[in-house]
């Protein structure tokens, strides 16, 4: 029962003070927002690069004598592979079209039974082990009856694995750097709008209150807070990614808004921060 | 119920209490008298728990001062109450919520807290303030306020610093006149003062003088 009002006055109490709240929320909002601006701009920067990175082709020869039928078979299932994004393929009449096309001949050239039929893969490797995977890859379109040759380019395959390596090596810092910005600056946000409380719990003290009722209705009044803030911001930011999206569509740069870890992480760090600003404000009574 | 034994204080290098002993007992009336900066402050601060014990023994109300620690530090507070030189009321709260504070700290029901606080504002003539504000009251009603909130929860222990020192001189002797009646029902009270006339009002008190630190 007491819990429950003390957590309820935590409430009442930044409401009381309409300022103050105003003050606060409003540093925490700009925090937040350009925090979590900064993790947006990084992870699609990182997402985009990655998804053009990562992109590998592979080159597939069926030999000249697998039956039509097998081949159209391994289309339609080579498609649905993981990691398959497209597929391009080429009948011999289609191959032969195309070098007809691309020599500028004119004649009938009666090539089509000695042309293979073909096929582009276009796959995004995965980030882990991509060599593995390509090799893997590689292996299985190779064991497919009739398949005679699989090329692809190894080097590709070594760009993507270097990208992912840094990838990994520089979002993970870069990404905790600006928690821990946004957690510090949360922390003192809160600690400086709790100043003008001190003499309050100072009296508090005085008259016999225990550290858990003065400091349940800080923490719950600085929870709120980093709440109320962590909504405004998240919401801000969802505004510019919506904004972004309409303004870069059509364009090879795709926005994606940040994964639900990553905002639930944000906030909760801002919560955490702003109850700890709060809880080492007053430590002392 | 105050036991005081080879009590030192410093601040920094500059010592202010030099091995204080006395001992008061329950429902016991004492003045301490000395000039300004003699450390009278200072160890009534000790004896709330509002400065650390660093040197020497003293236990108040039950509690050995030395073990008190953030964490419990309001359970002494609970039976020692204390009015202070400068007030500390909280400015922009009325009256009632000023002298209710220690009521409401302790969970005790709104009904019992509406009663007390009638009684003790009628006692100490601020019925007519319940709902105003202390920022809107002069020196000597806060002072009054303040007083109100030391003795509305019936401590074990009040200790008072310079309790008339805002007070005009028919005030500050009604006021004595208070902690008087409010001795008589128990509590042990420690009143600093430099004002002889105070002392007078209070003939069965005992007086503790005190210069530069030291009991005399």
């Amino acid at each position: 029962m007491m819990l429950v009002r003390l957590v309820s006055q935590g409430v009442r109490d930044i409401f009381r003070t309409p300022l103050s709240l105003a003050t606060t929320v409003l540093s925490l909002t700009v925090v937040i927002f350009l925090g979590s601006s900064f993790l947006f701009v990084l992870y699609n920067l990182d997402r985009n690069i990655k998804a053009s990175q990562g992109e590998v082709v592979f080159q597939i020869y069926w030999k000249p004598d697998a039956p039509k039928e097998t081949v159209f078979q391994h289309w339609s299932s080579i498609g649905e592979m993981p990691g398959v994004i497209s597929l391009e393929t080429f009948t011999p009449l289609d191959a032969l079209n195309k070098l007809k096309d691309r020599f500028s001949i004119e004649d009938n050239l009666s090539l089509e039974t000695t042309l293979p039929y073909t096929a582009l893969i276009y796959a995004r490797v995965p980030e882990a082990d991509p060599r593995a995977w390509m090799q893997a890859m590689h292996d299985r379109l190779l064991a497919l009856p009739g398949v005679e040759q699989v090329h692809y380019d190894p080097l590709r395959v070594d760009g993507a694995a270097s990208w992912f390596s840094w990838s990994k090596r520089l979002f993970i810092p870069v990404a905790t750097v600006l928690l821990t910005l946004i957690a510090l600056a949360s922390g003192v946000a809160v600690r400086v709008t709790l100043a003008v409380k001190r003499e309050e719990l100072e009296l508090l003290s005085l008259v016999g209150a225990s550290p858990f009722f003065m400091r349940i209705p800080l923490v719950v009044g600085a929870a709120t807070q980093g709440i109320l803030a962590s909504l405004i911001a998240i919401s801000m930011l969802y505004g510019v990614h919506r904004y972004l999206q309409t303004m870069f569509q059509g364009t090879l740069f795709a926005f994606s808004f940040l994964p639900q870890s990553y905002i639930f992480i944000c906030i909760g760090t801002v919560i955490l921060f702003s109850i700890l600003g709060s809880y080492i404000s007053f430590r002392q009574f | 119920m105050i036991d005081v034994t080879h009590l030192s204080f410093s601040f920094g290098n500059h010592l202010v209490l030099q091995d204080v002993s006395f001992t008061l007992g329950q429902g016991e009336f004492a003045f301490l008298m000395g000039p300004s900066g003699s450390g009278k402050t200072t160890l009534l601060r000790i004896l709330h728990g509002a400065l650390p014990l660093t040197r020497g023994k003293a236990t108040v109300a039950g509690f050995e001062l030395r073990k008190i620690t953030s964490w419990n530090r309001h359970l002494l507070r609970r039976m020692v109450s204390v009015v202070f030189q400068d007030f500390k009321v909280l400015p922009h709260r009325t009256v009632f919520d000023n002298v209710a504070l220690p009521l409401f700290v302790r969970g005790t029901a709104k009904d019992i807290i509406h009663k007390r606080v009638a009684v003790v504002l009628r006692s100490l003539h601020l019925e007519d303030k319940v709902q105003v504000r202390c920022e809107e009251l002069s020196g000597g009603e806060q002072q009054r306020v303040a007083v109100a909130r030391a003795i509305v929860v019936k401590p074990k222990v009040l200790l008072a610093d310079e309790p008339t020192g805002n007070l005009d001189r028919t005030l500050a002797l009604r006021m004595m006149d208070v902690f008087r009646q409010f001795n008589r029902f128990g509590t042990t009270v420690l009143l600093a003062t430099h004002n002889p006339e105070m002392v007078a009002r209070v003939p069965e008190a005992r007086v503790l003088n005190i210069q530069e630190g030291r009991i005399v």
